[in-house]
C-alpha cells in the first residue's frame, strides 16, 4: 500500500483514481469517496425512509462493496454507472431487510406522541417568517411522502433522474434494463408525483 | 384547461431533459400555438424544480464525512493484512449491534432454560419415572406461554422468508 501523494487529485477522471486504487492508492479510495458520497448517502437515505444511520451504514456498504470488486469494473461503461449499480443493489437490499425487520417487529414498535420524529421537531431562528416556515416544510412533507408512496422501480427511476441528473440512457445501464422500461417507469412516476403534489404546482 | 394528450410524453421529455432536438422545433411550435399545453409545462417545470431542490443531496457534516472515508480505508486495510474477524467487527455498520444483542440475549436465554431443565431432571432423585413425567409436564406448562411465544416467531420467520424466495 504507498502512502504517495499524487498532486490534485481533483483533477483526476474517476477511471484513472480507479487504476490507482486498484494498486491500494490510499489518497484515490479518499477522492472516490469524498466525490461520491453526498450523492450515495442521499439515494440510501430516500430509499431507507429517512433514516440517517441507516443511510450512513449503506453508504460505507456501498463504497466498501465497490473496492473489494474493483478487479471487476472493466471499463466497459464510466466507473459511474458502474458503481451506481452497486449502490441501487445495496440500497434495494437494505430496503428489504428493513421492511423485514419492520413486519416482524412492528406490534413492538411504537412512535412518538403525535405521530412527530425527532428531526420535525426543529427550532427556528428569531425573525424567520414562521408562515412561509410551515409552507415549506409541508411541501417538504408532501413531496417525501409522495415519494415514499411510489413503488421501489419508479422511486428509483424518479431519483436517479431528479437527484442525480442522470440520463434515461445511464439509468438503463445502472438498473440493466431496456429505456423503454426506464422511460415508462419514469412517467408513471412522474404523473403520481404530479397528482399528490397538484395544489403545489398551481401558479 | 386540459394540455394535448397526443402531446403527453414530448411535455414529459421535454421537463426531464430528455426531449429529441429532431422533435423539439415541432414542439416548441405547437406550445407557442397552444395556451394548455405551455401552461402544464410550467406547471410541470417549478413542480420538478421544487422537488429537485427539497431531494437536492443531503450534505454529510466533515466529521462524518471524514468518518465514513476513515472507516472504508481503515476496513480495506484490515481485509488486505487479514485482521481477524473480531477486530473488524468493530468496524462494521452500528445496524448490526441490536442484531448481535439480540443474538446474545437468546443465546443467554436458550443457556438458562438449558440449565434449569439439566439441574431438574438430573439434580432431583425422582424415584419412579411417574414423577419424572410429572416434572417435565410442570416445566412444559409453565412456560407454556413463552413456547407458544417461540412458535408464532418460527412460523412468522417461515412465511417471511417464503414470501422473499418467491
Amino acid at each position: 500500500m504507498g502512502s504517495r501523494k499524487a498532486p490534485s487529485p481533483a483533477l483526476w477522471k474517476d477511471e484513472q483514481l480507479v487504476a490507482q486504487a486498484r494498486e491500494g492508492e490510499q489518497w484515490a479510495i479518499e477522492e472516490l469517496v469524498g466525490r461520491y458520497q453526498d450523492r450515495v448517502y442521499t439515494m440510501a437515505y430516500h430509499m431507507c425512509a429517512e433514516d440517517h444511520q441507516e443511510a450512513e451504514d449503506l453508504t460505507q456498504e456501498a463504497f466498501l462493496k465497490a473496492f473489494r470488486h474493483l478487479g471487476q469494473f472493466r471499463g466497459d461503461a464510466s466507473f459511474y454507472t458502474w458503481f451506481y449499480r452497486i449502490v441501487v443493489n445495496v440500497c434495494l437490499d437494505g430496503r428489504r431487510r428493513r421492511r423485514r425487520w419492520q413486519r416482524l417487529f412492528s406490534p413492538w414498535q411504537r412512535r412518538g406522541e403525535m405521530g412527530e420524529r425527532k428531526e420535525d421537531l426543529v427550532e427556528y431562528p428569531d425573525g424567520t417568517d414562521s408562515h412561509q416556515v410551515l409552507k415549506d416544510k409541508q411541501l417538504s412533507q408532501d413531496i417525501r411522502q409522495s415519494l415514499r408512496s411510489l413503488p421501489d422501480k419508479q422511486r428509483l427511476v424518479f431519483q436517479l433522474k431528479i437527484i442525480d441528473g442522470m440520463s434515461i440512457r445511464e439509468i438503463a445501464q445502472v438498473l440493466g434494463a431496456a429505456e423503454g422500461t426506464v422511460k415508462s417507469h419514469l412517467f408513471r412516476a412522474t404523473r403520481s408525483m404530479r397528482e399528490a403534489l397538484r395544489e403545489w404546482s398551481q401558479p | 384547461m386540459k394540455n394535448c394528450p397526443d402531446f403527453q410524453e414530448t411535455l414529459w421529455m421535454d421537463i426531464h431533459g430528455e426531449l429529441d432536438p429532431k422533435d423539439r422545433r415541432a414542439w416548441e411550435e405547437h406550445v407557442a400555438g397552444c395556451a394548455a399545453c405551455r401552461e402544464e409545462r410550467e406547471r410541470m417545470s417549478r413542480l420538478m424544480e421544487l422537488v429537485k431542490e427539497d431531494l437536492s443531496p443531503s450534505r454529510l457534516s466533515r466529521e462524518k464525512a471524514g468518518a465514513l472515508s476513515s472507516s472504508i480505508k481503515g476496513r480495506l486495510r484490515a481485509e488486505a493484512v487479514g485482521v481477524p474477524w473480531w477486530r473488524r467487527f468493530i468496524n462494521a455498520p452500528r445496524r448490526f449491534v441490536p442484531a448481535a444483542a439480540a443474538a446474545m440475549l437468546l443465546a443467554v436465554a436458550v443457556a438458562w432454560f438449558s440449565q434449569k431443565n439439566l439441574s431438574s431432571t438430573t439434580g432431583v432423585n425422582h424415584p419412579d419415572s411417574g414423577n419424572e413425567i410429572a416434572v417435565t409436564d410442570g416445566e412444559v406448562i409453565r412456560h407454556l406461554e413463552l413456547l407458544e411465544e417461540m412458535d408464532t416467531l418460527r412460523k412468522l420467520v417461515q412465511v417471511l422468508d417464503e414470501k422473499e424466495t418467491m
